[in-house]
């Protein structure tokens, strides 16, 4: 290997990432070669210089609890939203149930009474689901 | 590499803990990831109220997906890509990086806690410019490795490339580092 292809192994040396033999080969190169020692100090100073460029930012706390104002929202625009369209197939069923109610037979009123019915515990099923997920985020805050 | 093994065994836990609804679990989870993850984002954007934004919209997303994932995921990988992702689709819009350059300017003074009066304001200074002037992949690669000190084969993961390409991109990343940082005066 030339210094070249050891400078690319040197890399990997300082992120701890090679492996035994490859080690064992550096480092008896590193011995006899002065600009590949030299890399090496200059490697480990890049590293410690990105490791030790600190900042401040917000605390956690602060974060975490925008965070889960965000979560409680999405569940609560959902939950809204549910009940309103719970409420729109309430109010449009009873109207097609108004104008059903005297000209068609008896079997097509009750398969859309059934039907209306499925959509119905289909709706309180997945508003059950959503508000215990509400509830799971208000206990937490 | 034991710690390292006990680390992911605790994510896994963590993991089916919150399949299993237990809410607790993600708070452990936030608190166990916010302060990397946060750190990771400000440094690639360089912007104070930009990295918080997009640190919460990567925890939102990671509550919200988190219930699919698979269950020997590595989480932290996993975490870092979505912020990783959110990152990068940030900058592709705002591709302007002198505008980059001058938030960074102006937000290092900012945000010089005390920890850090051991470097030296220019060096740091330095950095950041450095930082905003090299390529994202390579600044990404760097902080994920000197700053969170991921493994390769977790880079590779949050990369989605694999590990011997990530050998080459850090080489490359730090031989660019250091011809800007000489250039750069
Ligand atoms: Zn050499």
């Amino acid at each position: 290997m030339n210094c070249k292809e050891y400078e690319f192994l040197l890399s990997i040396y300082v992120d701890n990432e090679c492996s035994e033999s490859e080690k064992q080969e550096l480092e008896a190169h590193l011995n006899t070669c002065s600009s590949c020692q030299k890399r090496l100090d200059q490697l480990l100073l890049l590293k410690g210089v990105v490791r030790n460029e600190s900042i401040q930012l917000k605390s956690a706390e602060k974060v975490k609890k925008k965070v889960y104002n965000k979560l409680y929202l999405h569940f609560f625009i959902l939950f809204a939203g549910l009940v309103i369209c719970a409420s729109l197939i309430a109010v449009s069923g009873g109207l097609v149930q108004l104008l059903l109610l005297n000209s068609t037979p008896v079997i097509i009123k009750c398969i859309f009474f059934a039907g209306v019915g499925l959509i119905m515990v289909g709706l309180v099923i997945i508003m059950f689901d959503i508000y215990r997920n509400v509830i799971r985020f208000m206990k937490n805050k | 590499m034991l710690g390292m093994g006990v680390r992911m065994e605790e994510d896994i836990k963590l993991v089916s803990r919150f399949k299993n609804k237990d809410m607790a679990a993600y708070d452990e989870i936030f608190s166990k990831y916010y302060k990397p993850v946060s750190y990771y984002i400000f440094k690639m954007v360089y912007n104070k109220e930009i990295a918080e934004d997009i640190t919460q919209d990567t925890f939102i997303k990671v509550y919200k997906a988190l219930g699919n994932v698979d269950d020997n995921v590595r989480l932290s990988s996993w975490i870092y890509r979505i912020a990783h992702n959110a990152c990068i689709d940030y900058i592709r819009k705002n591709k302007s990086t002198l505008e980059l350059l001058d938030n960074a300017k102006e937000i290092c003074d900012l945000n010089r806690g005390p920890e850090q009066q051991f470097m030296n304001k220019e060096l740091h200074d330095k950095i950041v410019r450095v930082m905003g002037k090299i390529n994202s992949r390579y600044r990404s690669v760097l902080i994920l490795r000197d700053y969170n000190d991921l493994s390769y084969k977790d880079i590779s993961i949050v990369l989605k490339c694999s590990e011997s390409a990530i050998k080459s991109l850090i080489h490359r990343a730090r031989l660019e580092f250091q011809k800007v940082f000489e250039a750069v005066d």
